[in-house]
């Protein structure tokens, strides 16, 4: 069964009209290398897609502040105000279902990052 | 490993002055390992021990190569954000000119360190803001910094108030810190438990101010190091919020009971948090960083809080301005983690150039004074622990 980021990954794929954006796969991997990377030291296991951030105590509130300052530096988004909920970040299924929604958004002339 | 040995000695021992429990390479050669030394970035500060660092074949680091694919961005995102903040004041301006809501417009955490008297100063006479200043005096400031947060308030012509919390729930609170670290690895990165254990009580204690004091805009002293420039003017949604506070009760709840509920939102919190949400017409509750999005020279804001009053306190530590007791948890960390607590910070005022690298390097390997860490040792009562 598809989870919510893979349905909204495949929705940010469907741009596909630069040649700088990135492709949904590349888009999923991002994220999970970023928060394996920088939250779990490199370790997936046992962590599952639907897990809290802050619940789980992987990531505090300045960790929530460095995943939104990685998705505006990423993929060149800007998040708005209330658009800061625990329901857009807390996880990665939420954090994929929200880039992507963001990145289908963004006007076609803007920079969508690395 | 060697140096952690070799730290835990030195703050047992306590000698009159105690430098870092491994010394850096000389700052021109830094490519190679010498010894047990770890080998620091050749562009920033961070040692090879810091979790997740890998080096190119220059001898650069990760998060110096991430900075520099990002530079260009970054003054642009540096004015997007002075430009949001401005627009906060202005939407904030039109809504209490016609409601009169609160009496100030800014919370600020002032410690009375050389960062937040700037800041308080840059938003009390650059933005003449009404702003009421708040000292969480955790029992560890600095005497010096006690008198320049009295000096420095009468000079702004700025209304300030001191939460002092029950010294031995706060002792209790950093014994425990610094037994467990109960801290994402992560957020260990960027600072000490016990550093965290205290900011996320100020944190948490501003919340609740500004809510009941309906203020708007909580605003913090972080350097550029410390705070990220995406998020250096925040929105803090309800929901947000909660989330955050049960996973600091999560964190601090086993170590401090039911005290910490002194310092957590209560029901009547959120319920006038959702209140104020309403009569601000959306533009409540904003955390401010704003040393993100300005100059920071730290000649030039020396300068400035001196003609304040201010006077740099002699007994803290070289990353401290205000507070003594973090030189010694900045020891424990090292000796715990292999790397100094401020690296992360000081490698991001190095790399946006707000530092040399030496004058990084140099902060990173200053010695702690031993006559401080004998008198925070005793008063945590570390001071008969065995090795």
């Amino acid at each position: 069964m598809k989870t919510a980021e893979d349905l909204a990954l495949e929705m940010a794929g469907a741009r596909g009209n630069c040649p700088e954006d990135p492709s949904p796969m590349e888009v999923r991997r991002s994220l999970r290398d970023f928060i394996t990377e920088n939250f779990l030291f490199g370790d997936w296991n046992g962590f599952n897609e639907d897990t809290s951030f802050l619940e789980s105590g992987i990531v505090d509130s300045t960790g929530m502040l460095e995943i939104i300052n990685f998705l505006e530096e990423t993929y060149g988004i800007t998040i708005e105000d209330d658009e800061l909920v625990p329901e857009n970040f807390d996880s990665l299924n939420q954090l994929g279902a929200f880039l992507a929604r963001k990145l289908r958004e963004q006007p076609e002339d803007e920079p969508s990052g690395r | 490993m060697g140096s952690n040995r070799c730290a835990r000695e030195e703050i047992l021992s306590t000698p009159s002055e105690i430098s870092p429990p491994f010394p850096f390479p000389e700052i021109s050669t830094t490519r190679e390992p010498r010894g047990e030394a770890p080998r620091v970035c050749r562009t920033c500060v961070l040692p090879s021990t810091f979790p997740g660092i890998r080096f190119n074949e220059d001898g650069v680091c990760n998060y110096c190569a991430d900075f520099q694919k990002n530079r260009p961005r970054i003054p642009i995102t540096r004015e997007r954000f002075r430009q949001k903040f401005l627009l906060l004041l202005n939407r904030l301006g039109e809504r209490t000119a016609s409601a009169r809501k609160g009496s100030f417009d800014v919370l600020m955490a002032y410690s009375g360190g050389k960062d937040s008297s700037y800041t308080l100063g840059l938003l009390a006479r650059s933005y003449g803001l009404r702003v009421l200043a708040l000292t969480f005096d955790n029992g560890f400031t600095a005497g010096q910094a006690l008198r320049n947060i009295q000096a420095v308030t009468e000079r702004l012509g700025v209304d300030h108030m001191i939460i002092r919390p029950d010294p031995g729930v706060l002792l209790h609170a950093f014994q425990e810190s610094i037994r467990t670290h109960p801290y994402p690895l992560k957020a260990l990165e960027r600072a000490s438990s016990l550093c965290h254990t205290c900011m996320n009580l100020v944190k948490s204690q501003m919340l609740k101010q500004a809510v009941q004091m309906s203020i708007p805009i909580l605003a913090f002293g972080w350097s550029p190091g410390q705070a990220p420039l995406s998020s250096s003017v925040l929105k803090l949604n309800p929901s947000m919020v909660r989330q955050m506070q049960r996973a600091l009760g999560q964190i601090l709840g086993p170590i401090m009971g039911s005290a910490l509920n002194r310092y957590l939102l209560t029901e009547r919190d959120y319920r006038l948090l959702d209140q104020e949400l309403e009569d601000y017409r959306g533009s409540f509750l904003y955390a401010v960083h704003p040393l993100a999005f300005h100059e920071y020279d730290e000649e030039r804001i020396l300068e400035e809080i001196k003609a304040f009053g201010w006077t740099p306190p002699t007994d803290t530590d070289a990353n401290s301005t205000n507070c003594l007791i973090n030189g010694y948890a900045s020891l424990v960390h090292i000796a715990k983690f292999g790397f100094h607590p401020y690296a992360f910070e000081l490698a991001g005022l190095v790399r946006s150039g707000h530092l040399t690298r030496e004058e990084g390097l140099t902060k990173i390997m200053a010695p702690f004074d031993g006559e401080t860490l004998k008198r925070i040792k005793k008063k945590l009562g570390a001071d008969n622990e065995n090795g």
